[in-house]
């Protein structure tokens, strides 16, 4: 007897182990999962922390008649009066750099940059200015204590008297380090501390509003009419099998679709955001189909009964009724829908929206780059200063998928009268 | 626009016979019945017009002597239609050009006057009809109702025209490609080197065309993916369903989410950035021949981001199970483990299979990760560390930055995107009949 019951209890307190075991391990797991997040956000703002800020230098130019005439601002020589600049500052602290040597540490966009400033106040031409020009790539991670001399010694040759004046300058204040708000406002560029993110932000934007017009208006015929207003037969049939198959084509078939038909077959021009919003419009139709689906569901048979029993036609209670009660559950799936193809890549890659873009795009028409893809141009190019700017457009691009997700979940609360029939 | 508007609430008040003035639909029906037919020539529109017109001038003879013809119509194209300045052409009698460039532009403006002329009549033409059924006595509420339907099952029909869009494109295309080399060749092939495929030689080397290597990598990638997100998915969703209470599921679910959200794009560039140097390393240290861009990276940042599928389908299904089971379970003494691994589990293991499959052929088509942190080259290896290449991979890698169409280099993208997309559709269409099949509700 006392046997048996010591038996039953040693086998209730292995069930209990094994329970407690369970219980440990599966949190582990979800433990893991969110390790895995926290890790992944770390590392994002690692990387993108030295792309906050970018270093200056303090530069006094002549913009001297002899080199701009009045007449034709444009076309001055604005090298030589960068260069005379450098001349200047090197015999006034006596030094025995070279103005060769000197003008690498400045980004070699500086003569446009100056060009810029004169053409947009032209007042400038004549007087002696200070001016912030940003320095090139390399000296920006010299300066921020990310590139050691040592390896700027043996890479690039640099010599000792470059690497004292620098040390120098730096001491006397005319090296800044300010926030970096121009990677929101510039377009793309060969040199990452002159690039920035507006061309694709706005390829981007272009992509989406496309991406809405073509997909919204298309989930919502496709909803109304497969439940509402013809809800049987086998046209409804195909049109289910057929969403629930596109939802789960990998996005880079879609691109392959783009690319053979939009842009093989139609015409339509590559690299231009509106085969990009097309193709991600054709994307996300499946999503939206079905949250609007599940939104025009949950809206009551009630509803459509009380309208049809006052005497309105079929499509007057589905549009006047209906519709509008689904519209917030349709408007937070459609915000995911476009949140999930803001972030997409594959299928821009092979439409060609990974090209080098410059120019702002004007159109939906132009060639342009979207964030996703200007991430993967970044990443994938050489210099340091670029994976940092990636960083940032990771955040930016993140920063736009939060805000999109808070919009739908605004939609939703702020509107969701209806459902509390549902 | 406003013009029209106004002009069909006019026209249609003017037609009506009898019956209640209901403007909104007379409005709605003659508007629609001028947009519809001017939308379709829209969309019928050839925005690469200038090339039939450029035929058109040139008339057969040769435009430009000395310029490729194909390079000369992009770039008048490009200059005249789409308005943006590309560089010289070099090499070109430049006042030739300019007057070629002028008469272009010429036809191109006549052309899309007659054009817009042209659609207005073809709007107005639809109005007319619109009109004509309205004077022969149809309430406007019945003709406009009828059309808005007609248009929403044009609007559905999208949907199947998609599907059937991209067999299409990708069967004509690959049957392209199976005009260069075989069947056999392309299914059965063991070597995948399209890069040594020089087009200007002529002769086609066939062997370099074996997707096997290719499906080897994808299928590895995408093995070890699941190996980290199958046990991770799978006991997150015990704990979410089994151990964890509300407060901490209403926590711990949407963070999980969150992962879900995350753009490939960003896991991609963590993967190369920071994963595999770091395996990287670890395989250098464990003696293997590792190679910076390795499969086991790609695998296991593509298996965190397959965990939230994997745990969210999970969770569905076992949050499907009837919760008397569940209770019925524990009043009988169970713990909790016990009800979950003997209960829950196999009551949910349809639910769980078809959310596995689905994650497998999300893991089979992901790109980005892999195209950033995987190979180029493709190989039978066992070794996680060598960088091992994916269907989605060598797509990127033949298009991307390819221009001509009619290579078997590019063609054979199509191929490959053939076979990812049916391999994926059986995974789906495997998933959906698992839930159809055994599927039965506990009560």
């Amino acid at each position: 007897m006392i046997r048996e019951a010591k038996a039953t209890r040693d086998y209730d307190r292995k069930r209990h182990r094994y329970d407690g075991w369970l219980h440990g391990v599966s949190l582990c797991a979800v433990m893991l999962g969110v390790f895995f997040l926290l890790v992944l956000f770390l590392i994002i703002v690692k990387v993108s922390l030295p792309g906050l800020t970018q270093s200056y230098f303090v530069l006094s130019v002549d913009f001297s008649e002899e080199w701009i005439e009045r007449g034709d601002i444009a076309s001055g020589r604005y090298r030589k009066v960068l260069k005379s600049g450098f001349s200047e500052l090197l015999e006034g602290r006596g030094s025995e750099v070279r103005v060769r040597d000197f003008g690498k540490v400045l980004s070699s966009r500086s003569s446009h940059i100056l060009r810029e400033m004169v053409v947009s106040d032209p007042a400038l031409v004549g007087r002696r200015v200070e001016v912030r020009l940003p320095l090139s790539d390399i000296w920006d991670q010299v300066n921020k204590g990310l590139l050691s001399w040592e390896s700027l010694k043996v890479h690039r040759g640099v010599g000792e008297s470059l690497q004292l004046l620098f040390l120098e300058l730096k001491d006397d204040g005319l090296v800044e380090e300010h926030w970096n708000v121009g990677v929101l406002f510039r377009g793309d560029s060969r040199f990452p501390e002159v690039a920035g993110l507006y061309g694709a932000i706005v390829g981007s934007f272009y992509a989406m509003l496309v991406c809405f017009l073509v997909s919204f208006p298309l989930a919502i015929a496709t909803v109304l009419y497969t439940e509402e207003l013809v809800p049987r037969g086998r046209f409804r049939d195909i049109i289910d099998v057929n969403i629930n198959n596109l939802a789960s084509v990998p996005s880079v078939v879609f691109g392959l679709l783009g690319l053979a038909f939009f842009i093989g077959s139609l015409g339509f021009p590559r690299s231009s955001p509106f085969v990009g919003g097309l193709v991600l419009g054709l994307m996300s139709l499946p999503t939206m189909v079905i949250a609007a689906r599940e939104a025009v569901r949950r809206v009551p048979v009630s509803l459509r009964e009380a309208a049809l029993s006052v005497g309105a036609t079929r499509q007057q209670s589905v549009f006047h009724h209906v519709l509008p009660s689904a519209m917030p559950g349709i408007l937070t799936g459609t915000i995911i829908a476009l949140a999930r193809a803001l972030g997409e890549a594959a299928p821009l890659l092979l439409i060609g929206m990974n090209a080098f873009v410059s120019s702002d795009p004007g159109g939906v028409m132009d060639p342009a780059t979207a964030l996703p893809t200007q991430i993967l141009i970044w990443s994938d190019s050489p210099e340091r200063g670029f994976v940092a700017r990636a960083g940032i457009a990771i955040v930016v691009l993140i920063g736009f998928l939060l805000l999109m997700n808070g919009l739908s979940i605004y939609v939703r609360s702020r509107w969701s009268s209806y459902d509390r029939y549902g | 626009m406003g013009l029209v508007v106004w002009l069909s609430y006019y026209l249609g008040r003017l037609m009506r016979v009898g019956g209640t003035f209901r403007g909104g639909y007379y409005l709605g029906l003659l508007g629609v019945t001028f947009c519809v037919p001017v939308l379709v020539a829209v969309l019928l529109w050839r925005w690469d017009v200038s090339i039939f017109l450029l035929k058109f001038l040139g008339d057969g003879e040769v435009l430009l002597p000395g310029v490729n013809e194909d390079i000369l119509e992009i770039w008048l194209y490009s200059k005249v239609i789409a308005g943006s300045g590309v560089g010289m052409l070099p090499g070109v009698d430049e006042v030739m050009l300019a007057d070629l460039e002028s008469r272009l532009l010429g036809l191109y403006g006549l052309v899309s006057v007659v054009g817009g002329v042209l659609l207005v009549v073809l709007g107005f033409c639809g109005v007319l009809g619109g009109m004509r059924r309205l004077y022969l006595g149809k309430e406007a509420l019945v003709l406009s109702e009828g059309l808005v339907l007609k248009l929403l099952r044009c609007g559905s029909v999208v949907a199947i025209a998609t599907s059937f869009l991209i067999v299409f494109s990708l069967v004509f295309e690959s049957w392209k490609f199976f005009r260069y080399v075989s069947l056999g060749d392309f299914f059965l092939g063991l070597h995948w080197e399209p890069q040594l495929l020089f087009e200007s030689e002529g002769e086609v080397e066939k062997e370099v065309f074996g997707i096997l290597p290719v499906l080897w990598g994808t299928l590895a990638i995408a093995m070890i993916a699941m190996m980290i997100a199958i046990p991770i998915g799978l006991l997150s969703a015990i704990y979410l369903n089994g151990y964890a209470g509300v407060r901490v599921r209403s926590w711990v679910k949407p963070i999980l989410e969150l992962l879900a959200g995350i753009p490939t794009i960003v896991y991609g560039f963590v993967a190369v950035l920071v994963v595999a140097p770091f395996f990287h390393r670890w395989g250098e240290q464990l003696g293997f021949s590792s190679e910076p861009n390795n499969a086991l990276a790609a695998g296991v940042v593509m298996g965190m981001m397959i965990v939230p599928f994997v745990s969210s389908f999970a969770d569905d299904a076992l949050n499907e199970v009837s919760l008397s089971v569940k209770y019925a379970s524990y009043a009988l003494g169970a713990t909790r483990g016990e009800t979950m691994m003997r209960v829950m589990l196999p009551a949910a293991f349809p639910g769980i299979a078809s959310g596995v499959l689905l994650a497998a052929s999300r893991a089979i088509g992901e790109t980005m990760i892999v195209v950033m942190a995987a190979g180029l080259v493709a190989k039978f290896s066992w070794s996680p560390f060598d960088g091992l290449t994916t269907i989605t991979v060598q797509i990127v890698a033949l298009l991307v930055g390819d221009t001509s169409f009619d290579g078997p280099k590019t063609l054979s993208a199509f191929a490959l995107g053939l076979t990812l997309f049916f391999l994926t559709l059986i995974l789906n269409v495997l998933a959906f009949w698992i839930m159809k099949r055994y599927r039965e509700p506990l009560v």
